[in-house]
């Protein structure tokens, strides 16, 4: 069978893709009118309330923009939810913690050298987007453990930058 | 003067397609002028002609005055319109445009040269009985320097770019221990920002509000105001949401700093539009800040009040026109509010937020207006301001701009990159500012970061249309209609 989970912010949802069937956390079953206006843009009536929300989809994830926020739709297959469980029962903790970057911009300066303590917050290196320069911090107090960038270089949003162990 | 036939647009975003709207009112052609990104960007398709600048970053492109000149001189432009950022500051960039013969739209270059270096504009007005902050009026050279004055002044202290605005370069300083770290900071933007890596130092008043009057001034000697405007909703020293009139200026006060505006105005030999800042405390005393010398982002909500289109002013006064207004004539009708859309996380310090907009429908109705400078399949992009439009809202009353900015925000609809919209939605709502007792520091008080809660619905929705877009694994060769209807028909089956 083919059941996935579609999560969005709090809210979970189970999919039952070979029966079309979409079901909330609690079991009842979701009732919807959805028309599809133009790619990625749709009409929902939802028990007679009015939706006009546009969703990009990727893969298993999506944006979908409502009244002009945007939310993060994640989908996990039975598959997924097995290995996240592996995981967790491994034991696994995350001691270091690897920061990317928040913005696409260029890295104007590094603060921090590798090898060095640093206590959460304070400023590791600062990227410069759309004229402003922004100091990124570190997320917890540790050592750097690894910079993954130079100075003078180009980053994309979400490159790793640097990893606190 | 002669009469301008053919203007050259040196700007980019949703000011380019302002200047084009006024200039083709007035029966004038418009070239447009584009870095490669924007070849297909709104401002190059509504122009008569669009020539390219080759390049992508602001230097090879719109700051290039020598591409720009050659463009003006082939496409026999008699003047050229810099709107705002970009060059329309820059004294040298007017100077080579009035060398090459040509009609530069906006004050002479020795008044921006004046006006524009913050610390020559405080030491002219200091001499003019103007009260201005308290701070240096030159450049500060050393650290030494620095530490004696602020100490003086007193701390908080500001470090300000002299070459620029829009809170680049800009550092609050709460003690000597941050003095040297905050120089270096702001040394570092200004140099980036506007070439100029000049800073000097200003008392930090503390909870003003942000006040100020746009002036007009032809070559004929009349100078006149139009009103304040209130900007005290900055985030980072940028504004945000604007509104016209203010709610804390009575008439006689407003006639008073107009005033102060156009003797500022005088003193500099101003010609064209300006705007002259202010901060005004709690007690309604009010200190000059500087002087914008060029057309403001929040120029509409002006136009809005006092039904004056201030691009046309411009344009007739560059070419030799007197003002088609005296100050008798100049008279407050309702009240505007302007949201600055910008491509930005909302949730997340403002952090700019690039991709592509695939959705675009802004709000419509009566009193609304929408300047922008996007369109469905717009890139948003690093390179540039992430001020993507201008919402623009007016109502007879406060309390009716109010209500129609709040409808519109809800109305407005974009798609690929977030924006500011939902903080806008914050401002409008929130108690303070419907007070209007709301000063500069509203934003960093309040924190105002947008909640995104999600209703049931709202999730609902969601999610039954993001399975309709088909899951992951069925082949995206599957007809779209056909999924829908089908998904359709199983949710509804399964509803029975």
């Amino acid at each position: 069978m083919s059941e996935s989970t579609i999560n969005i912010a709090e809210f979970s949802y189970s999919f039952d893709e070979t029966r079309g069937l979409l079901k909330d956390a609690k079991g009842n079953i979701v009732s919807t009118d959805v028309k599809k206006i133009s790619e990625g843009e749709f009409s929902v009536l939802v028990g007679g309330r009015s939706y006009h929300l546009f969703v990009t989809r990727t893969k298993e994830t999506a944006t979908a923009t409502v009244n002009n926020f945007i939310f993060e739709v994640r989908r996990e297959t039975e598959r997924d939810k097995l290995t996240k469980r592996l995981q967790k029962d491994s034991g696994q903790t995350a001691s270091t913690v690897t920061t990317r970057a928040p913005m696409p911009g260029l890295i104007t300066k590094l603060l921090k050298q590798e090898g060095i303590a640093v206590a959460a917050g304070e400023g590791i290196l600062v990227v410069e987007a759309m004229k402003m320069e922004n100091e990124i911090k570190a997320a917890k107090t540790g050592t750097v453990k690894k910079i993954f960038v130079k100075e003078r270089q180009t980053v994309e949003k979400n490159d790793n930058l640097f990893t606190i162990e | 003067m002669k009469k301008i036939r053919k203007i050259l647009i040196a700007n980019r975003g949703e000011i380019a397609v302002r200047i084009h709207r006024s200039a083709k009112e007035m029966g004038i052609q418009t070239v447009a002028v584009y870095s490669d990104p924007d070849r297909t960007a709104p401002h190059v398709l509504l122009c008569d002609e669009a020539y390219s600048l080759t390049g992508t970053t602001s230097a090879e492109t719109y700051l290039n005055i020598e591409k720009i000149l050659k463009i003006a001189k082939d496409a026999k432009v008699d003047a050229i319109h810099p709107g705002y950022g970009f060059l329309s500051e820059k004294e040298f960039f007017a100077k080579s445009i009035i060398d090459a013969g040509l009609i530069f739209i906006g004050p002479r270059p020795e008044t921006i040269e004046l006006l524009g270096s913050k610390t020559s504009a405080r030491d002219l007005l200091s001499k003019k009985n103007i009260p201005i902050v308290p701070g240096t009026t030159k450049p500060i050279n050393t650290l030494d320097e620095a530490m004696n004055v602020a100490s003086v002044i007193g701390y908080p202290v500001l470090i300000k770019a002299s070459g620029g605005g829009g809170g680049k370069g800009m550092r609050r300083v709460d003690g000597q221990e941050e003095l040297e770290s905050a120089i270096e900071r702001a040394r570092n933007e200004a140099s980036k920002a506007f070439s100029d890596d000049r800073v000097y130092i200003e008392k930090y008043i503390v909870n003003p509000k942000h006040i100020e009057i746009q002036i007009l001034a032809d070559t004929h000697g009349n100078v006149i105001h139009l009103g304040e405007r209130e900007c005290s909703v900055q985030r980072r020293h940028q504004k945000v949401v604007e509104e016209c009139p203010s709610i804390a200026l009575t008439p006689q006060l407003r006639a008073k700093m107009g005033q102060a505006a156009v003797e500022i105005a005088k003193a500099a030999g101003y010609v064209n539009a300006g705007t002259m800042e202010f901060l005004l405390d709690a007690a309604m005393n009010y200190y000059f800040l500087e002087v914008n010398t060029r057309v403001q982002v929040e120029h509409p909500i002006t136009e809005m009040v006092y039904g004056i289109d201030i691009i046309k002013e411009q344009i007739r006064i560059a070419q030799g026109e007197p003002l088609s207004i005296t100050q008798n004539e100049v008279k407050i009708n309702g009240h505007a509010i302007e949201s600055r859309i910008y491509a930005e996380e909302y949730d997340n310090n403002f952090l700019p937020s690039t991709g592509t907009i695939t959705h675009y429908q802004p709000s419509e109705g009566l009193g609304v207006r929408n300047d922008s400078g996007i369109r469905v399949g717009s890139e948003i992009t690093m390179y540039y301001d992430p001020m993507i439009a201008k919402l623009i809202v007016h109502g007879r009353t406060r309390n009716e701009a109010l209500e129609k900015m709040k409808r519109a925000l809800r109305e407005y609809k974009i798609h690929g990159v977030k924006t500011t919209i939902p903080f806008c939605e914050m401002v409008v709502f929130h108690p303070e500012f419907v007070k209007g007792t709301y000063d500069i520091n509203f934003v960093a008080k309040h924190y105002l970061v947008p909640d995104s809660k999600l209703d049931k619905y709202e999730s609902s929705a969601i999610a039954a249309s993001f399975i309709s877009e088909g899951p992951a694994s069925v082949k995206k060769s599957l007809n779209t209609i056909n999924s829908i209807q089908q998904s359709k028909w199983k949710l509804r089956h399964r509803d029975e």
